[in-house]
């Protein structure tokens, strides 16, 4: 799948489906689905920051849209793509000396992958929820909704990875 | 200089991280403070068409749902219209009520969500159709909201799940009144404040809009009394815990009351 085809397709079930999910699955009150990080995520080792913050930027925006809450979503995704390359860097280095043979998703072993969803999931929606509340209050709120929504997100993400096998 | 623009080029990555976080918040303090520059420009409008044309391809599913509501509303107005015809032999119950009636405008909400703090939903009609910011919105079953933000063919709703929310609820038997407010994070139930110390509340009365506002008609239900908290030593107020009868993760269609302004001045 090409960057921009898949740009549109995160957007659309982002912004679509999985709005609309988040609001079926109220019952469970903690839960939001927040899957487009996985963008950001598969974008290709060798594409720049610059370029992946900046394409995280604009997808941020366009998703902020469907939420009608402008800015929230682009500065959350800003710092997932920001950070990346650290946590890439760092799990990287304690592994390579395996050499393993398996499933490589970008060129990244899937344990590591998946280590890596965990992690870069945590924070954004740590960073996005902490926004939409702007400030500290109801901090506990604002934890549970990270933690809950970043298992169910993760789940999704991973259905993704099973379906569609971007393994180029 | 040229260590300047060294040090520049070293830390460019982090540099552009910084534009785009201010410029990120810059755009939610914006928002915040000023929603009429995004309903007027022309982004609202396209995802507004996807996100109509998305539903209208969904909507098929909740079919059986929306048709026992509708089943059921229709037969409560039936009730309503034998007893209003009734009074309409009066001439000014006939006023009051034909004046009532046409300023209820059916609306279809395309984007909600309630686990959030602050809380909105978007309706598929605006300005063009006559709604103003200040309207109450409910829908068959009880109180949705309050209209925010208006554009031309969209408009915004402040949920009752909203820090902000205020609104004038009184208990349907007695007729007592007090301040609807959000209480914590939960979107099932609300707080009712400011309830006299002498009113006679039970677990299980019916919480109705008491019309004082003249945000909302009289009497739409709220919900319904879950717990009493008695006033505290030297307190004259009691508050009231209300399970919402309004289940607001499932509104699909909902209605705005455009209060006409003789009929403020009539009152």
């Amino acid at each position: 799948m090409s960057i921009a085809f898949r740009f549109i397709f995160f957007v659309l079930l982002q912004g679509l489906v999985m709005h609309q999910l988040s609001n079926a699955l109220a019952d469970f009150r903690y839960i939001q689905l927040i899957f487009y990080p996985l963008f950001v995520l598969l974008l290709p080792l060798k594409m720049n920051t610059i370029q992946s913050m900046i394409l995280a930027f604009s997808m941020g925006l366009i998703i902020d849209f469907f939420y009608s809450s402008i800015g929230i979503h682009a500065a959350a995704l800003v710092v997932t793509a920001y950070l990346k390359p650290f946590f890439i860097h760092q799990m990287q280095v304690q592994r390579t000396t395996l050499g393993r043979k398996g499933i490589r998703i970008i060129g990244i072993e899937l344990p590591i992958f998946i280590r890596l969803m965990v992690v870069l999931s945590l924070i954004h929606n740590l960073v996005y929820f902490m926004l939409v509340t702007f400030g500290f209050s109801n901090f506990l709120h604002t934890l549970l909704l990270t933690f809950f929504s970043t298992i169910a997100s993760i789940l999704l993400m991973l259905m993704y990875l099973l379906i569609f096998q971007p393994n180029q | 200089m040229q260590e300047f623009f060294g040090l520049i080029l070293k830390n460019i990555t982090f540099l552009v991280f910084l534009i785009l976080e201010v410029a990120s918040i810059f755009l939610i303090v914006q928002f915040n403070t000023n929603q009429k520059r995004l309903f007027n420009s022309s982004a609202s409008r396209i995802i507004g068409t996807l996100v109509e044309e998305y539903q209208g391809a969904v909507s098929f599913f909740h079919l059986k749902t929306e048709n026992d509501l509708l089943i059921e509303e229709n037969a409560a107005l039936h009730t309503q219209l034998i007893g209003l015809s009734k009074r309409l032999e009066e001439e000014y119950a006939k006023e009051f009520f034909i004046n009532r009636q046409k300023d209820i405008i059916p609306c279809k909400v395309l984007s909600n969500s309630i686990i959030l703090e602050d809380n909105y939903l978007l309706l598929n009609k605006g300005k063009r159709d006559g709604i103003k910011p200040q309207m109450g919105v409910f829908s068959a079953v009880g109180v949705v909201g309050i209209i925010i933000e208006t554009g031309d063919h969209y408009a915004t709703v402040m949920s009752l799940l909203h820090r902000q929310t205020r609104i004038s609820a009184g208990i349907a038997k007695t007729g007592f009144f007090g301040t609807m407010v959000r209480k914590d994070a939960d979107p099932f139930h609300m707080r009712i404040e400011d309830i006299p110390a002498h009113a006679i509340v039970e677990i299980g009365d019916t919480i109705v809009t008491s019309g004082y506002s003249n945000i909302f008609p009289p009497r739409i239900p709220i919900g319904v009394v879950s717990q009493i908290n008695e006033p505290i030593e030297g307190d004259y107020f009691k508050t009231l815990e209300v399970d919402l009868v309004n289940d607001l993760s499932e509104l699909t269609y909902v209605y705005v009351w455009n209060q006409k302004e003789e009929y403020l001045k009539n009152d």
